[in-house]
């Protein structure tokens, strides 16, 4: 009987103790988290690809001829097609090519317009496309100088 | 008789002047020094991202630096507008999503504050790193694939 007595005792104490214990604890439980102040930008991690660009020094042309001598490709390393033009910095263009696939280049091309002896700022635009996708991707425009002569 | 004596003198006087000139143009051929040159031309090449995940940093490279000691190629960001961001859009609804390029140090670059490094002879395998930074009015934009191009402005400068 004695037992008995004892053993309700610590059950009902047990039971006490588990059901109050959450209470407790969540009344002295630090917040977790941060205070929510509404929807931030979240970011999706993306390997980078990269575009090979290359470029030369100032550009020797001869005065007075539509053909010259260049070295211009899209080097074969590259997941994209390129469309280039140069262009005077007065906007004139001077040449242009669409869809240059990586590996391929020129030597030799034909200007549009001939050039006078001098020094002309130029521009070699390059629009990138993604060979899987056809999507335009990032692209550049490299500065030169042409010295024609 | 002695008419003949001085004209002859003269004469002889004359052809030696003349021989003197020719002997001294005959050795300037000789001893005349001529220069060669050939123009080697510099190139380069230089690695951009073609894609940039914005939120994550990007990163331009230089691969070969073929270039005299004196230049430099120089790297900027392009495209930047007057607010010195570059506008994303899902080209379905007029919401845009703005990007921004920031240095390590915070600050972000600027429509006419763009450089992002110079690469020199000798720089292979060098980098620069840009943060991007996104801002967007989040829950009022519509969800989905903001895209834009970022035009990268590459020059061959004086040092």
């Amino acid at each position: 009987m004695k037992y008995k007595r004892l053993i309700l005792i610590i059950v009902v104490f047990l039971f006490a103790a588990i059901t109050l214990s959450p209470l407790y604890l969540s009344e002295n439980k630090e917040h977790v988290g941060e205070i929510w102040d509404g929807l931030r930008p979240q970011h999706r991690v993306v390997e980078n690809e990269y575009i090979a660009i290359p470029g030369f020094s100032d550009l020797y042309m001869r005065a007075d001829y539509n053909s010259q001598n260049v070295n211009i490709y899209n080097p074969k390393e590259n997941k994209c097609s390129m469309n280039i033009e140069m262009l005077l910095d007065d906007g004139t263009l001077l040449w242009c090519v669409c869809n240059l696939m990586p590996g391929y280049g020129f030597h030799d091309i034909n200007l549009l317009s001939t050039l006078d002896r001098g020094v002309y700022d130029a521009t070699l635009r390059i629009k990138c496309f993604s060979i899987n996708t056809g999507a335009e991707i990032n692209g550049c425009s490299f500065s030169f100088k042409i010295i024609a002569e | 008789m002695k008419k003949i004596i001085v004209v002859s003198v003269i004469v002889l006087a004359i052809v030696l002047c003349l021989c003197s000139v020719a002997a001294n143009a005959s050795d300037m051929d000789y001893t005349q020094y001529t220069s060669m040159s050939y123009e080697v031309q510099g190139n380069f090449m230089v690695y951009i991202p073609s894609e940039i995940s914005a939120g994550n940093p990007i990163v331009v490279s230089a691969g070969e630096m073929n270039i005299p000691e004196n230049k430099a190629v120089a790297i900027r960001i392009g495209g930047l507008d007057m607010s010195n961001a570059i506008h994303l859009t899902n080209g379905i609804t007029s919401d845009v999503v703005d990007v921004f390029f920031k240095r390590s140090n915070g600050t972000r670059y600027a429509y006419d504050d763009n450089l992002i490094g110079m690469f020199e002879a000798g720089s292979e395998g060098s980098s620069y790193e840009v943060e991007t930074e996104v801002d967007y009015a989040a829950g009022v934009i519509k969800a989905g694939t903001y895209t834009g191009i970022v035009e990268f402005l590459i020059s061959y400068i004086d040092k």
